[in-house]
């Protein structure tokens, strides 16, 4: 039991589920709890002890029966079946010589599952062990060769090889030819099932062989992989490396925030506060100021720009208990609020719905109208201790934004950035306004990368 | 404590809980292996009553640490009793004007006050919060950290060496153990990612909705007196209503408080009738309260099997969206 326990959290972590070795423990902990029959049970000893998130759970509930299912062989084609009694007793016999002639017990168990005695997982997982047929996944190899790798371990091709000489053997004794055709399907389609079995096994080994150090400069290759080469699909599978970014932020920013707060001694309150004591200043009491920006973030969701976008509003939501107030809208040729939306769904679910909120086809950026409108219909969304951080390429397919609007804007704001992942020599082709928009708010960054982002954001909460 | 899953299942029962296999094994495994439980999922689905059923299948005092933004260890661990402290101080200051008399210098009439100082940061003028109470509590008890979600980072990081260890630090005093490890229940309603930490120490709990069969024999528990034809049309039209795209789901509790409503009105068939004068008990919104209505109203227009096919449709539907959101 143990070691098919390590191998299911070693096939959890290839999937990316974090699982620690305190985790580990307390697995094999609750494993001693409980009687390891009762297979629901087990199922939720393990989930309850490994899982602690509910999107992983999927993961293991597609892992563990791998593992941990009832483990019957599969149902197996029997080659032969349809010979009359003579040939199939002369087939018996060829195979009870072959196996005779072999001395290697695992190939005798493959011609044996080959001839439809089909294998357990756990007989497949000693025999790959016996043979030493698993191949090193921690070398990234491709799923196809590790397979073929497997197969070629566990002897396939060998048995295969023996088995036709037999059938050669069964044709020139005249049998017919349309049975020997059936025989040779039968035979393929128990290779198959057997290959399934094996592909099974590599899959979980895959990821579950790469070592830790391989995922950290995984992660940190993410950090600096620019926003472009992200599919906005794969975005939401990020989330735990936007989470530890998030992390990371809050600890600086919420230690900013508490030396800042203590700035100023209220004498009022002291003094009221000690009255109780005679009038001593046992207890001091201090101004509090709510020093959490309030964030208004308008991002463009055109298609090159939603990874970014989706990027953006992740790390502001994952920083949430170090903000007052977040009002996400998006832009493309349109502009809809989507509050509503964060409100209701995590972070990670709602950014999934954020291109259907707007319709549009390729081309169709309108910066300068979205703007205007979300002065008109909007406005409430901006005070003046309202940071409004822009997330976009300052495209405007439709028209030229108007400076009018970013000036009426910056009034009405504490503070109006940019955040812009194209490198400012993109920005002088045509349809392109960042000189336009340049001058009229309070800072430009560029955040092509997600270690860039953090920076720009990290700056939000200096204070 | 618990022999068995078994009887973790049959205690709560008495409690009128219901328990699936998965919260009576974890919460089995949480009293044997002595970790605290993360409870995870909806408002309303069972999570806090969880708590109060396990205090009270097992006899042991009920603890609960109510968690908001901005709560602090002061209000969850200790506070020092100023008030009672200045008290003392001037009902003994005779007694410390005596004990200081003795004293030539300066130096040594602080020092005769220092070796006393411990008389004043002592247990006596220490104000208990609910986590200091929990483990310094002669008798073992449970002890319920509801919605952690809404305590701030640093909250959950205070809350790491009570959930690991069983035990405070308190600089005046040093490290408190608790005399008996509390079963500790934490619930989150999963409105932001907790800490990794957090959870590490935790055994991991998923409280969705119930199920229709399970939904059943809550409210037949839960709600004396209800009809038994009233519990499953009720529990029918819940299970539906959920299968929309409403702004708040109706909870488990909610579904509950409908059933409850609807016994004190005397109703012993749901009908269009009843539905829409008590349809704001189950439903919090104008907008969710508008579209249960056309529901019903669809229903009473099309035959029932059209009515059982459409919502099939529908569930399968919002199971796609829902699929297509959680990968």
């Amino acid at each position: 039991m143990d070691e098919r326990l390590i191998a299911f959290i070693r096939a959890l972590r290839g999937r990316e589920v974090r699982v620690s070795m305190a985790e580990s423990i307390d697995a094999l902990r609750a494993l001693e709890q409980i009687d390891v029959a009762e297979r629901g049970a087990v199922q939720t000893a393990l989930q309850s002890s490994l899982v602690k998130e509910r999107a992983d759970m999927a993961v293991f509930d597609e892992l563990f029966p791998q593992f941990f299912g009832v483990d019957a062989p599969p149902a197996m084609q029997t080659p032969g079946g349809g010979l009359p009694d003579d040939g199939a007793a002369q087939l018996e016999q060829m195979l009870q010589e072959l196996l005779d002639s072999l001395d290697d017990e695992a190939l005798e168990r493959l011609i044996e599952a080959l001839m439809g005695n089909g294998m357990t997982r756990a007989e497949l997982r000693d025999m790959m062990q016996q043979k030493d047929a698993m191949p090193d996944m921690s070398e990234g190899l491709p799923l196809s060769w590790a397979m073929r790798m497997a197969m070629d371990g566990i002897g396939m091709p060998i048995a295969n090889e023996m088995l036709q000489m037999v059938l050669d053997r069964l044709r020139q004794m005249g049998v017919d030819p349309a049975q020997m055709k059936q025989i040779e399907r039968d035979l393929r389609e128990n290779r198959a099932t057997i290959a399934q079995q094996v592909a099974e096994m590599v899959q979980a080994e895959q990821g579950a062989g790469k070592p830790d150090e391989d995922r950290e400069v995984k992660r940190d290759e993410l950090l600096d992989r620019p926003f472009d080469q992200f599919s906005f699909d794969d975005v939401p599978t990020f989330r735990r490396e936007v989470s530890r970014l998030a992390a990371r932020l809050r600890s600086s920013a919420a230690l900013r925030m508490k030396r800042a707060q203590r700035g100023t001694p209220d004498i009022r309150r002291t003094v009221r506060a000690n009255l109780r004591y005679q009038g001593i200043p046992l207890e001091l009491r201090y101004i509090k100021k709510d020093l959490r920006p309030k964030l208004t973030v308008i991002c463009d969701v055109s298609g090159s720009m939603r990874a970014a976008a989706a990027f953006m509003l992740l790390l502001v939501y994952a920083l949430q208990d170090q903000v007052k107030r977040t009002r996400p809208f998006v832009y493309y040729r349109t502009i809809a609020d989507v509050t509503k939306d964060f409100q209701e769904l995590r972070p990670e679910a709602a950014i999934q719905i954020l291109p259907d909120r707007i319709q549009g086809g390729p081309y169709q950026t309108s910066l300068g109208s979205c703007l205007t409108t979300f002065l008109k219909d909007h406005s409430g969304a901006v005070d003046r201790t309202t940071t409004v951080i822009f997330m976009g390429d300052g495209d405007d397919h439709r028209g030229v934004p108007r400076v009018e609007d970013f000036v009426a804007l910056r009034k009405k704001a504490h503070k109006v950035l940019w955040f812009n992942p194209e490198p400012d020599w993109r920005w002088y082709r045509e349809d392109n306004y960042m000189h336009i928009i340049k001058p009229q708010v309070d800072g430009v960054h560029v955040v092509s990368t997600l270690r860039e982002l953090s920076v720009a954001i990290d700056g939000l909460f200096r204070v | 404590m618990f022999r068995d899953i078994a009887t973790v299942r049959f205690g709560l029962a008495e409690q009128k809980y219901i328990a699936t296999e998965s919260i009576a094994t974890t919460l089995f495994l949480a009293s044997r292996l002595e970790k605290p439980i993360l409870a995870e999922g909806p408002a309303g689905t069972g999570k806090t009553e969880l708590a109060k059923a396990t205090a009270a299948a097992t006899g042991r005092e009920l603890i609960r640490l109510q968690c908001y933004e901005g709560i602090d260890e002061a209000r969850a661990l200790y506070e020092w009793e100023y008030a009672k402290q200045l008290l003392y101080t001037q009902l003994l200051r005779e007694r410390i004007g005596d004990m200081v008399s003795a004293a030539t210098s300066l130096a040594a009439a602080a020092d005769a006050i220092a070796n006393e100082e411990n008389v004043f940061f002592s247990e006596r003028f220490l104000l208990a919060r609910p986590l200091l109470r929990a483990i310094t509590s002669p008798k073992p008890v449970v002890l319920l950290i509801d919605e952690i979600d809404r305590a701030d980072a640093e909250f959950e990081a205070f809350l790491l060496e009570l959930l690991s260890d069983f035990q405070v630090s308190i600089p005046e005093l040093g490290t408190i153990k608790a005399v008996h490890k509390p079963i500790v229940i934490l619930t989150s309603n999963d409105t932001r990612e907790l800490s990794e930490a957090l959870k590490r120490r935790c055994l991991f709990l998923y409280v969705g909705y119930p199920d229709a069969e399970s939904e059943l024999a809550v409210v037949n528990l839960r709600v004396p007196g209800v009809p038994p034809k009233l519990a499953a049309q009720v529990v029918e039209m819940v299970q539906r209503l959920r299968q929309l795209d409403l702004r708040k789901t109706p909870s488990m509790s909610e579904t509950i408080d409908w059933a409850r409503a609807l016994v004190e009105l005397n109703v012993k068939h749901l009908d269009r009738g009843a539905m829409d004068a008590t349809m704001n008990v189950l439903l919090k919104y104008e907008s969710d309260v508008q579209k249960g209505k056309r529901l019903v109203t669809r229903d009473d227009d099309a035959p029932a099997d059209v009515t059982r096919e459409r919502d099939r449709d529908r569930g399968r539907d919002r199971d796609r969206d829902r699929g297509r959101r959680d990968r």
